[in-house]
């Protein structure tokens, strides 16, 4: 905890601009929340982890990724800390920080997610699905839903390309991750 | 449901996916710039109000829009990515935020020709009454929904998990949390004696429908709570035929809500 | 209050509000609105035929928050003083019909009066205190613990009105709901206080120790209950209050859990109270017969408009601000006027009455003198600059400035013993003719150049 004691706290601060000493610990938040039961650490817990620097315990846990940003802390925190925006700028650092997310299917969906934007510039969800369920090994998940989803016409056979596909796919490749 | 409002509904040319959560979880330039092509799109269609039928979409439109407002270091870097500008001239709406507000409850009574008696249903509205994008009086007991529901002769029940979150994005990822949460609200929609669940989000849609099928097959409910849009419910009450709504396209049946409609 | 009322030095005015207040220290004209109480004072003998006769009986019970009921003509509480009636003009029966004077009929003495109107009367006085004490925050505001919506989530004072034996329950704690009596009780600590996005950051001090206070009259009204407490911190800074909250735990069972509660629900008959225990990190439910919300000290709703009467500052919640919290806490900025108990900011009994105490001393220090020592930095008008254009006199906070003749023109003039040395009137004024001793431009420049090295 020596050295700069207010490092992880103020680089929290630069991403999100949302300061974690203002927050009193009352646990509004944890108590709103409804993924705790999946979490390592609660939302207060998090808060009271960057406020003391405490940052590889952050980074590696598995809270910020089971976070949903149905954005109920937020709103109800007597503080006006937006802990939703907290968590969000939590990801995107463990990624900046080539650390291993944990658990590892949200950032594998995420990928997968955006790679079929980088492809057809729209959500391809068979595919998608399809390449999500063979990466994560659970290729035959949700199988038994997709003859009626096709039946409905609730999915489509083949993807959409867009016109512009080009510049999607540069503007993939060039954003940056965390804008100040 | 558009159209007999009188409003002509046009899809933007060549729209791109607006990136959603997982652009938001991992990218914040792409978070931001995915939505704003879309902005510059309509622009260029000459179209002046964008309405999504997704509350994630809103907000992150939403977003794009306030950010090329106030920081002009962002503009500048999104003219040389997307070789395009946005102007800042497209109003944004959710499709209930616009059917309230911008249609009315006045406008959508005088046009139910067969009222929805006999339906009891519950508003859920998900996390769209967090969205800071969406205008709501009460973020904690919200009540555009219902009051469209009440305009279209329906009785719209009280039930405690009206803003109660189902697990979004996790639908995929960690389907085991969707269950839990859905078999929630699934079960206080039931204690409040509901015959149907009014939604206006697509994922929220998907979450209750396809899952509560699987919590069916796993022995709880049984629940036979139907999820229906706002939308199809307007439609309904306005006397359009059940087959031209796409209720086949649900999988929780809703043959019992049109039994209660004598249909 | 009974004695104060008999005491030949003491005059009650009660049913009365202030109207306007003039002058200064030692000087003050007071104008009172004695309001209609349609009974008259001098013939009624307190003896109550007329509220037993009332057939207006419905009317919600101001004094118990609306959990009992009271009659058109009425007492506020059974131990009021004096203890003579008022007619509530806006619910009774003849007032607003027409029909009834059933309580005239049965007062013996024909005290009742409806042609009564209020009056008017404007005294001097030496000296004012100010003990206006609080109001309650509106839970309302709080959607997710039900907004008012639902009947069995009360305030304390609710409750506190259940736990008096003389009170709509006769001192058992029931559910508003269904009168049953509850097992499973739930207090919020803060609920208002500590909370920024309310707009109250600060802590209303008491609730703490009246929550104890509940959890322990609670287990002994209803042996089968069991209370639990959420909270934040728990202050007991008093003698004995940290051992009291400990009793509150060790012999009455109450379940103290650390953390706030995100939302209340109804599921069936209970109410579900969806919390957290951030000593062990844990989300916590508890379903529970009836929830009490400890809500802020407030100050009134017309404490902004009473101040304005007084001429006495007031803060940004609308505590009246004190001279010096610490080293002055009873006397108010304005001199002559007195600040005691919650009216300057939350306080407990203990602390009232020893500042009521404080307060009187003040005052007799003022009565028991002839000439008044002010301060000497205080604002002067130079007549041979003064265009009376009275600007001055529309921006002075404590209306300490007067006019007078001088020459045919209306000229500006300080009341020394009001002026408090704000400056307002300096500033404003356009021909430098008021300025405020010890604060001249040209001791201000020199200070300037002094700290600048240029002496």
């Amino acid at each position: 905890m020596q050295g700069d004691a207010h490092a992880f706290r103020n680089l929290i601060l630069k991403h999100s601009s949302e300061d974690v000493g203002k927050c009193i610990q009352c646990g509004k938040c944890t108590a709103g929340c409804p993924l705790t039961f999946e979490m390592e650490f609660m939302p207060n817990q998090i808060l009271e982890l960057i406020r003391t620097n405490q940052e590889e315990k952050v980074l590696r846990c598995n809270t910020f990724w089971f976070c949903v940003s149905c954005q109920t802390c937020s709103v109800r925190c007597p503080e006006n800390i937006d802990i939703a925006k907290i968590m969000n700028t939590l990801r995107k650092l463990n990624i900046e920080k080539g650390m291993k997310p944990s658990p590892g299917g949200v950032v594998t969906f995420n990928k997968v997610f955006l790679d079929s934007i980088r492809s057809y510039g729209r959500v391809y969800e068979l595919g998608m699905v399809m390449k999500y369920n063979l990466m994560t090994g659970q290729p035959l998940k949700d199988a038994s839903f997709g003859p009626a989803m096709f039946m409905k016409r609730k999915i489509a056979l083949l993807p959409h390309r867009l016109k512009e596909l080009p510049l999607i796919k540069t503007l993939m490749a060039k954003s940056r991750r965390l804008m100040e | 449901m558009c159209e007999s409002f009188g409003v002509n509904l046009v899809e933007i040319e060549d729209w791109n996916c607006c990136g959603a959560s997982p652009a938001h979880a991992m990218n914040e330039e792409l978070s931001l710039a995915l939505p704003l092509r879309n902005l510059i799109q309509a622009e260029r269609q000459h179209l002046k109000t964008v309405l999504s039928p997704c509350p994630a979409c809103h907000s992150h439109m939403s977003l794009s829009h306030k950010e090329t407002e106030k920081n002009s270091a962002f503009q500048e870097r999104m003219k040389e990515l997307l070789k395009g500008e946005y102007a800042g001239g497209v109003t944004l709406r959710h499709l209930v935020d616009f059917l309230y507000r911008d249609i009315g409850v006045e406008a959508i009574r005088s046009r139910v020709t067969r009222p929805l008696e006999g339906l009891k249903i519950v508003s859920y509205y998900g996390c769209l009454n967090r969205l800071p994008a969406i205008e709501i009086e009460d973020r904690e007991n919200p009540v555009m929904m219902d009051e469209v529901i009440e305009a279209l002769g329906a009785e719209s029940v009280d039930w405690s998990h009206k803003v109660e979150c189902c697990g979004a994005g996790f639908a995929l990822t960690k389907t085991s949390v969707v269950h839990r949460l859905v078999k929630e609200i699934l079960e206080a929609a039931k204690m409040a004696g509901a015959n149907g669940i009014a939604v206006v989000c697509p994922l929220c849609q998907s979450n209750l429908d396809m899952r509560q099928i699987e919590l069916e097959r796993r022995g709880e409910g049984p629940f036979a709570l139907p999820v229906v849009y706002l939308s199809q419910l307007a439609l309904l009450a306005q006397g359009r035929k059940p087959e031209e709504l796409g209720f086949k396209k649900h999988l929780v049946s809703l043959s019992n809500m049109l039994l209660a409609l004598s249909l | 209050m009974t004695e104060s009322s008999h005491d030949l030095n003491i005059t009650l005015l009660t049913y009365t509000e202030i109207e306007s207040v003039k002058g200064s220290i030692g000087n003050f004209e007071v104008t009172i609105r004695k309001k209609a109480r349609s009974v008259n004072m001098s013939k009624c003998t307190g003896c109550g035929e007329c509220r037993e006769k009332c057939p207006q009986k419905k009317i919600p019970n101001e004094f118990d928050l609306g959990l009992g009921k009271r009659t058109a003509i009425y007492i506020p509480f059974t131990q009021a003083v004096p203890n003579v009636p008022v007619i509530d003009r806006e619910n009774c029966i003849y007032f607003t019909k027409g029909k009834c004077q059933v309580c005239s009929k049965a007062c013996p003495t024909g005290a009742i009066d409806y042609e009564q109107k209020d009056e008017l009367i404007t005294e001097k006085f030496g000296a004012i205190v100010v003990a206006t004490g609080f109001s309650m925050f509106d839970s309302k505001a709080y959607g997710e613990y039900g907004g008012g919506r639902f009947k069995n989530v009360i305030s304390s004072l609710h409750l506190e009105r259940m736990l008096d034996s003389s009170g709509p329950s006769a001192g058992k704690v029931v559910r508003p709901s269904d009168g049953k009596e509850p097992h499973d009780v739930v207090f919020l600590q803060c609920v208002g206080s500590r909370d920024e996005s309310k707009g109250l950051p600060y802590c209303s001090r008491i609730c703490c120790m009246y929550t104890a206070k509940h959890a322990l009259l609670l287990k002994d009204h209803n042996p089968e209950s069991q209370s639990y407490v959420f909270y934040i911190d728990i202050r007991a800074g008093g003698k004995n209050y940290e051992e009291f909250v400990k009793r509150t735990q060790k012999e009455y069972g109450a379940i103290y859990i650390r953390g706030r509660v995100s939302r209340i629900y109804e599921k069936g008959d209970k109410m579900v109270v969806c919390g957290a225990d951030t000593l062990t990190g844990t989300s916590v439910k508890i379903e529970a017969d009836l929830v009490v919300l400890a809500t802020a000290m407030i100050p009134n709703p017309d404490a902004a408009e009473l101040a304005q009467k007084l001429h006495i500052p007031y803060d940004k919640y609308g505590f009246y601000t004190e001279v010096h919290p610490k080293l002055q806490p009873v006397e108010s900025v304005t001199k002559g006027i007195f600040l005691t108990g919650p009216c300057s900011f939350p306080k407990d009994i203990p602390d009232s009455v020893a500042m009521s105490g404080a307060a009187s001393v003040g005052v007799c220090a003022v009565l028991s003198k002839d000439e008044l020592i002010v301060e000497p930095k205080i604002a002067w008008v130079d007549d041979e600059r003064c265009t009376g254009c009275l600007n001055c006199v529309k921006v002075c906070p404590f209306d300490a400035i007067e006019t007078r003749e001088v020459d045919g023109v209306q000229h500006a003039r300080v009341i020394e013993s009001l002026c408090q040395g704000c400056g307002n009137c300096a500033s404003t004024c356009r021909v430098k003719a008021v300025t405020v001793r010890g604060f001249t431009d040209e001791q201000v420049y020199a200070q300037i150049e002094a700290s600048m090295g240029k002496v």
